[in-house]
């Protein structure tokens, strides 16, 4: 069964579009970016997927259509890290990333022993354990969003929807969180990432969504959607391009007007 | 502030404080009663004068110091946990005033004086009409910044009646009246204020008390909460509804009791690593124990001149809370 199936969604906000019937589906263990200019609707893709915009199209997982999952149901297939690092208490960073396991505690019930032993383990991945006991508001900002995607790591959904991750981090850290994204789509978790950095898109994604405009003008493996053509008419760009041992490596050089 | 003792131990401390509390209140008053005479006063039927006053008089007033303290310190962490606002309290979304309007209108127009209870009753009806339209503005989709903005415009409209109604008011002593009624006091409260406020009082309680993992959830943001399986719509009907029962009740009974709901909170954020849901029984107990205090505070203090029990605590309350903000400033530096 696919795991993701998106069918002509499109958002409407006020009269303009921001979102025009994009369809495209994925399986299990994906790691797919999503690429295009500043307001070409990649976060409202995101957003209406997981059914937090009002939407027309239908975004389907598991073979059912989002809207027939309860919250919770939702919860526990789809994870959200959202693009703002809003975090309004300052909860120790432990308890925020043990907000993973919600969809999954009982009514009333404490964080059991097997919860813990997954909380623990998101921050080993994401390598935040030294700071589990240190409050969440004087964390710096790079240490936040690596917190942050372990509370989405720790929700162990099929499917994680992440808006980008990579704002505001270091380039050794940008690097670390592709790998530690590549690494849990290879366990089976398919990603779903915003990106800008093309060249970080490039590298680690298995395969690359290219949207202009609210319209999805390419899917398909990096090396083929990020053309000269898509790099010129999509982004206004023209970049260097070549391969190492690892993939393609794209650096923007210049705008073409 | 960030001094964590376990959580059991700190419910149990502060669950210890309010029977204290409670049990002092007990024992202050203008009679002269030997706490062990009083005690076993509470448990008498033979109608002497000492079972008169324990029951008639300090009973109701200990008692509803203990509950409207709860009602208070619970919506105040509460609204600041829904808000993500350390200033939220219940005054801020209309409730208060809207119940201190009706309970204005039935001094104003003498119903109170035909009929005691249409006092209380009115503030609740006030109240409830708050709850009633907050939901309908800012109820359906659930946003927290048309909440706020729906209980200022909601909180003005009341205070203008208020004041159109001291303004427009009969004769001065009305206006005492309603000027002494919106102080906030305990006295001369009966068993009768009890019943009539405890129901209410434990449905928004139940209410509020359940709201504790959607709060947590709501530490990271409305949408991401939602991804977490939050309802949004849902949390904020109860957060809503849950405040103008309880707070609705107790300004129905003793008047607007400013300041417990916005510092009891903030008391108690730091013993419990900041967490919203660990927040609320401990800000429940505390408002109990701070409530009782003050109400025992008045009676010390000034024994004669009726010293309103809101006005204290707003005296106490307010230089107490820049003490707080300055602290977590320097803190911060």
């Amino acid at each position: 069964m696919t795991l993701l199936s998106v069918n002509d969604l499109s958002v409407q906000r006020g009269n303009r579009t921001t979102l025009n019937k994009v369809s495209f589906s994925a399986e299990g263990g994906e790691l797919i970016g999503i690429v295009g200019p500043n307001g070409s609707g990649k976060s409202t893709l995101l957003k209406a997927i997981l059914g937090l915009l009002p939407h027309s199209g239908m975004a389907m997982v598991e073979g059912k259509p989002v809207s027939a999952f309860s919250l919770n149901e939702r919860a526990r297939r789809m994870a959200y890290l959202p693009q703002n690092r809003e975090v309004a208490w300052g909860v120790t960073v432990k308890d925020l990333v043990a907000l993973g396991r919600a969809p999954y505690s009982q009514a009333f019930g404490a964080s059991n022993a097997a919860d813990m032993i997954k909380v623990e383990a998101a921050l080993r991945s994401m390598e935040v354990t030294h700071l589990r006991e240190s409050s969440a508001t004087q964390i710096s900002g790079g240490e936040l969003a690596r917190v942050l995607t372990a509370r989405a790591l720790a929700q162990e959904t099929p499917l994680l929807f992440a808006d980008e991750p990579n704002a505001g981090l270091d380039p050794a850290h940008q690097i670390h969180l592709m790998s530690i994204l590549q690494r849990v789509a290879s366990e089976g978790q398919t990603i779903l990432v915003s990106l800008h950095d093309l060249n970080l898109a490039a590298r680690w994604c298995s395969r690359l969504l290219v949207i202009s405009e609210g319209t999805l003008v390419a899917d398909g493996a990096p090396q083929e959607t990020l053309g000269e053509q898509v790099l010129r008419d999509v982004f206004g760009i023209e970049a260097f391009r070549g391969e190492d041992a690892q993939g393609t490596v794209i650096v923007p050089v210049r705008r073409v007007t | 502030m960030n001094l964590r003792i376990p959580y059991a131990l700190l419910v149990a401390l502060l669950g210890l404080a309010v029977l204290c509390a409670f049990v002092g209140s007990l024992s202050v008053g203008p009679a002269q009663i030997p706490f062990t005479e009083g005690i076993a006063a509470l448990f008498a039927d033979d109608g002497n004068p000492v079972a008169v006053v324990m029951q008639d008089i300090r009973l109701p007033r200990a008692v509803l110091a203990v509950l409207i303290g709860i009602s208070l310190g619970l919506s105040g962490a509460v609204l600041q946990g829904y808000l993500r606002n350390p200033l939220a309290e219940p005054g801020l979304i209309g409730v208060s005033s809207t119940a201190s309007l009706g309970a204005v209108i039935a001094i104003y127009t003498g119903l109170s004086v035909a009929f005691p209870l249409a006092l209380p009753l009115m503030a609740l009806m006030g109240a409830a009409i708050a709850g009633a339209l907050l939901n309908g503005l800012a109820g359906q989709r659930g946003h927290t910044l048309t909440l706020i903005l729906a209980g200022v415009a909601i909180s003005s409209i009341a205070t203008a009646l208020t004041s159109l109604a001291l303004n427009l008011s009969p004769n001065p002593f009305a206006a005492m009246e309603i000027v002494f009624w919106m102080l906030g006091s305990l006295e001369d409260r009966s068993m009768q204020h009890v019943w009539l406020a405890l129901p209410l009082m434990v449905v928004g309680w139940i209410m509020m008390l359940s709201l504790g993992r959607a709060l947590d959830a709501l530490t990271i943001g409305e949408e991401a909460a939602m991804t977490l399986g939050v309802n949004l719509k849902r949390l904020s009907f109860i957060a809503i509804i849950g405040t103008a029962a309880s707070v609705g009740a107790a300004t129905a009974v003793a008047g607007a009791i400013g300041f417990v709901g916005l510092v009891v909170p903030h008391l108690m954020r730091g013993l419990v690593g900041h967490q919203p849901s660990k927040l609320l029984l401990p800000s429940a107990l505390g408002g109990a124990i701070m409530l009782t205090v003050a109400d025992i505070g008045v009676r010390i203090i000034t024994p004669q001149s009726g010293l309103k029990l809101g006005v204290l605590t707003a005296l106490v309350g307010a230089p107490f809370f820049l003490w707080l903000i300055l602290a977590k400033r320097r803190s911060m530096l």
